[in-house]
């Protein structure tokens, strides 16, 4: 038996929506989650960076609310400011109910509010489990959008000049902290045998991923380095001493909790030529 | 219709609720330290040979400068023939990183000798082999088990199981007595070649083992010889017009190199031993060319000359060709010897204070350093993996001379014993097994 036109308009209808919702989806996606093609800044060289211990939480990106922030300014002996700033390290706080995230929220709202006349012509023609799924899915997509909009905010008032796009910047305070943190405890089990021939082109990659405990989960070698590991005795002791050193180094001391996402997991360049050289 | 959107809605949700990308924190390490490894060798189990052997292994590496063997009292797990696998925690806890087990089994006149190397920290069997000889024979066993243990955890061979030539000297300086003799890279097994009664200088093994040149003062004038361990026949290599001396084998030990002073000049010369055939490799005009060596692969040949107005260091190819002055240091350069890895030229080097150093460069005469020095400190002779150093040493004017080692970092400087005064070593290749 024939259907009627409306079914057919209904799934039309349906169709729609339903592409509409997945093309919403992926620009999403794109904006937020793919990097930035738009992005016409060419790709930042690593640095090498000279080891210096510096004193943990002197200089510190930690958003902090007010009531901590007149704590901090108490004055804090030197020997307590680092455990005083790891202990007391917080995560960002809860988003709050300003007025600097409204507008943009207005700004978004369009979209929304083209799909809701849509989904409430679908309720009324056919009810549907799966609409109720799509829903969700997009409101939690909005939910994550606009916190990680708010963070990003917070930053920008704290830090004006950083960039706005960045969550990771190696050359914060911040992240030097924790490399410099690392490679002081690495310098210590890191043995070298400086007399191997061509020494000073035995540089080991290695990946490290790290629990929070600051043990060591798994460490192996970079990639491009695995064959020279089988062919080259004196690459494959220069590899083994540096694992051993990950090994025996572990766990990390004095890591940061909070940030254990930026540290979780670690390339390492085990880089003799320095040593040879005096640098 | 429905199948379709939750196929597609599976890997949305699965997109959405994925935690979002983190860069990874790239650390270089570019200091560390240069300590000694330290290594666990508890003794082979089984008999007492095995606690022989670990000793003399346990000494080959320490003097090698790079391993620190961990005192056995410290051992928290004791070894035993039952010990399958060891119990790594009880290791780690006396900081051992590397640990050797094993077992020597005699049985009436022979031994059987098994080791396993274990990386500690990575819990697993690293090198391990098995070896079957005579009792008598547990000496070499314990220097080939040592190198084996050094070339697994350095990637760089051991020179172990090697042996040294050189000059034994005795009474005053003016009746020297020069005999020649031989010995074990750790000073055992020593033994006289030669019983005195004619001055012997500047022995050098052929890359067989099976001979050894020197020079000679048997007869009217000084001659190269050529001397068959094994037999102990020795014969001249020839009467030249003039005075043959600073002979040195190809790496083949197919031919020889040699200086012959003749007519106020001396020119280095190769000698092809199959048929004594005589070719002149350079033709210095009233020049001193001497002290020759072949580079490893035998392309190309070192030695030192005073064409340039002062004694330098020079390399021309195996064919005289191609003449190159090296050094341009100030001061003057003497016994060049190239290393057998091939990266390196040591030499003997006067200074300017009156005392004498032993240097090392490149090949192409960069990277000059020194790394050992005394009053008197010449004649280096490279160990078979190009690592170590030995030379003859006076620490003071009147003190005794002596042999000693140092490694190729200036690192680990140490007197290498003999019975009396000693000078001109040369070190022998890995013997073969």
């Amino acid at each position: 038996m024939r259907k009627p036109i409306e079914y057919y308009q209904a799934q039309r209808r349906k169709g729609l929506k339903f592409s509409a919702f997945l093309h919403v989806l992926f620009l999403l996606l794109a904006l937020f989650g793919l990097p930035s093609f738009l992005n016409s800044k060419p790709p930042e060289e690593p640095m090498v960076i000279s080891v210096e211990i510096l004193p943990i939480g002197t200089v510190t990106n930690v958003k902090t609310t007010p009531e901590q922030k007149s704590e901090e300014k108490k004055p804090v002996s030197k020997k307590e400011a680092p455990q005083v700033k790891l202990s007391e390290a917080t995560p960002p706080p809860p988003p709050e109910p300003a007025a600097v995230p409204l507008p943009k929220k207005e700004e978004k709202k369009p979209e929304p509010k083209k799909e809701e006349p849509k989904k409430e012509e679908k309720k009324k023609a056919q009810p549907d489990p799966l609409d109720a799924v799509f829903k969700a899915v997009q409101q939690t997509a909005q939910q994550q959008k606009d916190t990680e909009k708010k963070e990003e905010k917070k930053a920008d008032q704290n830090n004006p000049s950083q960039n706005q796009s960045s969550r990771f910047d190696e050359n914060s305070p911040e992240m030097l902290t924790l490399v410099n943190l690392v490679m002081s405890q690495l310098a210590n089990c890191w043995s070298f045998n400086i007399g191997a021939k061509d020494a000073e082109n035995l540089k080991i990659p290695l990946r490290v991923e790290y629990n929070e405990d600051g043990t060591y989960r798994k460490v192996e070698l970079a990639d491009e380095a695995r064959s020279r590991y089988d062919s080259d005795s004196f690459f494959r002791a220069a590899a083994d001493a540096a694992i051993r050193s990950v090994k025996e180094c572990s766990p990390l001391k004095n890591m940061p909790a909070d940030r254990y996402k930026d540290w979780h997991l670690i390339d390492f360049d085990f880089n003799p030529k320095f040593m040879l050289h005096g640098g | 219709m429905r199948a379709f959107r939750l196929v597609t809605l599976v890997p949305a949700l699965l997109l959405v609720f994925s935690a979002p990308a983190h860069a990874v924190l790239h650390v270089d390490i570019t200091k560390g330290n240069i300590e000694p490894m330290p290594i666990a060798l508890p003794d082979l189990a089984g008999s007492e040979t095995g606690t022989q052997i670990m000793g003399v292994v346990s000494a080959d590496l320490e003097r090698s400068g790079l391993f620190k063997p961990i005192k056995q009292d410290a051992f928290i797990e004791q070894i035993t023939p039952q010990t399958v696998t060891p119990q790594f925690a009880s290791w780690r806890q006396i900081n051992a990183q590397a640990l050797v087990t094993g077992t020597a089994i005699e049985n009436g006149d022979k031994v059987k000798v098994s080791f396993r190397l274990w990386d500690v920290y990575g819990e697993e069997q690293i090198a391990g082999k098995e070896y079957n000889t005579s009792k008598s024979n547990w000496r070499r066993i314990s220097h080939i088990i040592a190198d084996e243990i050094y070339k697994r955890l350095t990637g760089e061979s051991g020179y172990f199981d090697s042996r040294i030539v050189y000059i034994s000297e005795s009474g005053p300086e003016t009746q020297r007595v020069k005999r020649l003799a031989i010995m074990d890279q750790d000073g055992e097994n020593h033994k006289y070649l030669s019983d005195g009664r004619f001055l012997v200088l500047t022995p050098r093994f052929s890359p067989n083992l099976q001979q050894i040149l020197y020079l000679s003062y048997a007869g009217k004038q000084p001659r190269v010889f050529l001397r068959d361990l094994q037999s102990g026949r020795e014969e001249s290599l020839g009467t030249f017009e003039g005075m043959s001396f600073a002979p040195r084998f190809s790496h083949d030990g197919k031919s020889i190199v040699m200086s012959i002073a003749n007519g106020g000049t001396t020119q280095i010369y190769k000698m092809d031993l199959r048929n004594r055939r005589l070719i002149q490799l350079t033709h210095g005009n009233g020049t001193i060319d001497t002290s020759p060596s072949y580079s490893p692969d035998g392309s190309q040949i070192v030695f030192n000359s005073d064409r340039g107005g002062s004694q330098q260091l020079y390399t021309m190819n195996a064919d005289g060709s191609n003449i190159q002055r090296i050094s341009f240091g100030e001061g003057s350069y003497g016994t060049p010897v190239w290393s057998p890895r091939g990266d390196l030229i040591a030499f003997t080097k006067p200074s300017t204070h009156g005392n004498f150093s032993i240097g090392i460069m490149h090949p192409d005469g960069s990277g000059e350093r020194e790394i050992a020095d005394g009053f008197l400190a010449e004649g280096p002779s490279w160990s078979p993996n190009g690592r170590v150093l030995v030379f003859h040493r006076q620490a003071s004017a009147g003190s005794r001379v002596k042999l000693y080692t140092v490694d190729v970092t200036g690192y680990n400087l140490r007197e290498l014993p003999t019975p009396q005064d000693a000078s001109d070593p040369a070190w022998s290749p890995l013997l073969p097994l």
